[in-house]
């Protein structure tokens, strides 16, 4: 599959007029003059006057590189530029462009999204905030990616870090953080309407309108629409769809030139349907295919309030209410969260660059019990404190930075944690870097390890008793530990080509382990049944390394071309005492080994742009999931001022693919099908 | 891979008729305005240094600086730290151009170097961290100084840049620019977002 790879590498009109059909000549008609132009200078910008100057749209690549030339951490920025060129849909599919991201769709609004290994719907070793509010949810210690369809447009940029994060973000950035940013409302004053269609693509509609409030702030709203076309079971079944209404809105107001508040509030509904295997009633036992629909809610309102106390200094509160509720026949759950957050900056002296902060986050949940899912109790009060510290001292000013810091947090389920950090930035010359970083990081229970039980599969058993195989809580949940050894280099070589480098080796405990023991009668749920528990524990441990490396290469001013790879290797390993036969083959089975992509992007006249992305991932080899090569191709036009077009197409190599499979979800997966999407956006 | 694609077309044909349709439209359309528009200068998205370097082009043109020893003949120093990620993009724009009859060169400082006797010191978003003490080194004397930051201004800066829907934008310290004697042309006053008088925190 990989050697069509290479298709990419011929200039865009051979390879369209020879594999397109004729109604797709008149693209490469369109392709043709472009191509010829790519070598032009551009003209000479000291020419034009200020206000034509002032009217020039302009990339800031630089900025990336800025950010990132200084971090001693695997850090990939998502730019508001890549959001637009990519064509990407949905913010999952826009992490696919990190070099060692694991990114599998499930079926039309359902992704598996983790970084070095442990991927499934419910992977939980990945933080992910949105302007600083976690999105990360309390009970199934995971996020899930259907409800956060954030409006694409008024992204600012999307870090993203691979490896722990907990010294500054906290519990659960085991594995990395990705940090969404939108963009302020005074860069998004006026109208917005985005409008599409796709095949089987999910395109949302979308509009927003902002503007000034009082003298000193701005404000916007934004409504959001999706519903999907439908996906294909595997088994040929029921489509399964997805639809989702979002509104909400945002302010920043500037006090004095020393404070500054921000808010944020929305509020969204949804349902995505899904196929599941699951018992629908215990006495007597029966088992069903169900088509359900999964639906989710909820609000969120967040307040933020900076604070200039000098030159030198500037400190931030930040509170925020979140309610989530999610359910379908099978689970019911919703979760209130109230969070406040206390951050100081500070410079002190030439040579000590300092942060240190305090956070509260108390959760309030209550579930309703099903024959499959129940929770014991079933409502119930976690509270989270944490304080940590973080000082970036330059050893020697612009050449060698050290960065030590630590989290100290204490939970209700695990008890008291330090969560260490040490990096180490070395700049060699202007131009390349070299950073080292050893650093820990847990993974606190959730009420998923220490409070479920979960009912597989129930059948009729001896002396006319229920069977049930069913999961246990773990009795005494442990925090998943991870200690992170990583390198990396940063660099470029001349103007055009940087390259990012990073290498990693981590040792993990306490994962998560599942062992089935012998069945027992039990009594305690209202009639007696035979059970075959499957425990939950904290018996596995192992390693991992790996190697992910990225170029951006500016071949022309018009044509950048982005190629990365990645290569993850696990080795885990039941603890002593341990009987847990699946979990360990499968967690490792299920990390593909190779990744490779290669992203291009030609900048044409006229305000067009063609950007086309392959994705190889390797197969997952215990679960069955074959490697698949992933080709994106579409194209911007800026057709003037207000006017943006996009048409494109998604998993053009395939006419379905499956991407994901494994111990980890909770649905049956899908086969993701080709798909072709048009989108409009118009500014006023 | 032909069969594939033709299979494709196959299977979502009847379900997006207007999708097709309408990208049938777009084609038609690019064809149209490819065929029937004569080839203009290319238009293209130009780096934001690129941009901000012909910015500090016409700020040497529309501000005067005192007049020295050698007469006002002499090049105007653009200086530049050279840790600047963006360090050739600004050369690439500014070296070597005149403006009012000066010849713009660009000085690459090393980082242990003072920027003295630079008429422009353009300090990135890098130099964040010593910025304040920079600027404090260049109180009172003839030189303009242009940053990125949000403190910029407020530390003693006269021009900061800032991006505004990915568009150029910049303010002006006309304190800033009264105590290092500089005079700044009403034009530029007239084109910089915000004009302020914030005198330098001590």
């Amino acid at each position: 599959m990989w050697m069509q790879a290479p298709l990419l590498f011929e200039t865009p009109v051979r390879w369209h007029a020879k594999k397109f059909i004729p109604a797709l000549l008149s693209l490469a008609v369109v392709l043709a003059p472009v191509t010829r132009s790519i070598a032009a200078q551009p003209g000479d910008l000291t020419q034009q006057s200020l206000e034509d100057l002032m009217n020039i749209r302009v990339t800031s690549v630089s900025k990336r590189e800025q950010k990132m030339s200084d971090a001693a951490a695997a850090i990939f920025v998502i730019s508001s530029e890549d959001i637009r060129r990519s064509g990407a849909l949905n913010i999952p599919d826009l992490l696919r462009m990190v070099p060692g991201m694991d990114v599998a769709q499930l079926d039309s609004s359902r992704w598996a999204v983790s970084a070095r290994g442990f991927n499934g719907q419910y992977s939980n070793m990945l933080l992910v905030l949105v302007d600083g509010r976690t999105v990360y949810n309390p009970i199934f210690a995971g996020v899930f990616w259907d409800s956060q369809t954030l409006l694409l447009e008024d992204i600012d940029r999307i870090e993203v870090i691979r490896g722990p994060g907990a010294a500054v973000w906290g519990s659960n950035a085991v594995n990395g953080v990705i940090n969404i940013i939108t963009r302020t409302t005074a860069e998004t004053k006026g109208g917005l309407v985005g409008a599409g269609a796709g095949s089987s693509a999910v395109v949302p509609q979308t509009a927003r309108y902002g503007g000034n409030l009082g003298k000193h702030g701005a404000y916007r709203v934004f409504a959001q629409g999706l519903e999907s076309a439908q996906s294909q079971a595997v088994d040929g079944t029921e489509p399964k769809d997805w639809r989702l209404v979002r509104g909400g809105f945002r302010t920043d107001t500037v006090l004095s030139g020393r404070d500054s508040i921000t808010t944020e509030a929305e509020a969204f509904g949804g349902r995505s349907g899904e196929l599941v295997t699951a018992p629908v009633s215990l006495y007597p036992p029966r088992m069903a295919d169900l088509s359900l629909a999964e639906r989710y809610s909820g609000w969120d309102w967040m307040a933020q309030w900076n604070h200039t106390n000098s030159a030198n200094s500037e400190t931030r509160l930040q509170f925020y209410f979140d309610r989530t509720t999610r359910g379908d026949a099978t689970y019911g759950l919703a979760i209130n969260t109230v969070d406040l957050d206390f951050q100081q900056h500070a410079r002190i002296g030439n040579r000590h660059d300092l942060v240190w902060g305090a956070g509260y986050r108390l959760g309030a949940d209550n579930t309703e019990p099903t024959p499959r899912i129940s929770f014991n109790p079933s409502q119930r009060r976690t509270q989270i404190f944490s304080f940590f510290v973080q000082d970036e001292i330059a050893l020697s000013p612009n050449r060698l930075l050290l960065n030590v810091g630590t989290r100290f947090e204490h939970n209700d389920y695990s008890g008291s944690s330090l969560q260490p950090s040490s990096r180490l930035a070395w700049r060699l010359n202007p131009t390349q870097m070299l950073w080292f970083g050893i650093s820990h990081a847990d993974r606190s229970p959730a009420r998923s390890d220490a409070d479920v039980r979960v009912n597989y599969d129930v059948f009729p058993g001896p002396q006319g008793l229920t069977a049930i195989v069913g999961l246990l809580p773990n009795p005494n949940p442990k925090d998943a530990k991870l200690t992170a050894f990583e390198a990396g280099h940063r660099g470029s070589l001349g103007s055009r080509l940087s390259i990012d480098s990073a290498v990693f080796f981590n040792q993990y405990d306490h994962l998560t382990s599942v062992e089935s023991g012998a069945p027992f009668v039990e009594t305690n749920l209202g009639a007696p049944d035979l059970l075959i528990p499957m425990y939950q524990g904290s018996g596995i441990h192992g390693e991992s390394h790996g190697l992910e490396t990225f170029a951006n290469w500016k071949l022309t001013d018009r044509l950048t071309v982005s190629p990365g790879y990645s290569f993850l290797t696990m080795h885990l390993h039941n603890s002593p005492g341990v009987m847990d036969e699946t979990t360990a083959v499968q967690t490792q089975a299920a990390a593909p080994g190779h990744k490779a992509q290669l992203r291009i992007t030609l900048a044409m006249r006229r305000g067009l742009t063609w950007n086309s992305s392959a994705y190889f991932v390797d197969r997952m080899r215990s679960v069955a999931v074959p490697s698949n090569v992933r080709l994106d191709t579409g194209i911007n036009w800026r057709a003037g001022e207000r006017l943006l077009l996009q048409i494109g197409g998604q998993n053009l190599l395939n006419a379905t693919h499956q991407e994901f499979a494994g111990p980890d979800s909770s649905v049956d997966p899908e086969l993701i099908r080709r798909s072709a999407y048009v989108k409009a956006a118009w500014t006023f | 891979m032909k069969d594939d694609i033709r299979q494709v077309l196959r299977d979502i044909g009847p379900r997006i008729g207007p999708v097709v349709a309408i990208f049938r439209i777009l084609s038609a359309c690019l064809l149209l305005f490819t065929v029937f528009s004569k080839p203009a200068r290319a238009q293209q998205v130009p780096d934001e240094y690129k941009v901000k370097a012909a910015f500090v082009f016409h700020f040497a043109q529309l501000i005067q600086w005192p007049v020295t020893s050698g007469g006002g003949a002499e090049p105007i120093d653009v200086c530049v730290f050279s840790d600047e990620p963006w360090l050739p993009e600004l050369q690439s724009v500014l070296d070597g151009k005149s403006a009012a009859n000066r010849t713009i060169r660009v000085r690459v400082l090393t980082e242990s170097q003072n920027p003295e006797g630079c008429e422009v010191l353009f300090l990135g978003r890098s130099q964040a961290r010593r910025q304040l003490e920079l600027l404090r080194a260049l109180h009172g004397t003839p030189t303009l100084t242009v940053g990125e930051t949000d403190s910029f201004l407020s530390e003693g800066g006269i021009i900061r840049f800032r991006l505004s829907e990915d568009r150029v934008r910049f303010d002006i310290n006309l304190a800033g620019a009264e105590l290092c004697h500089l005079k700044i042309s009403s034009r530029l006053l007239l084109l910089a977002t915000n004009v302020t008088r914030t005198s330098p925190e001590r």
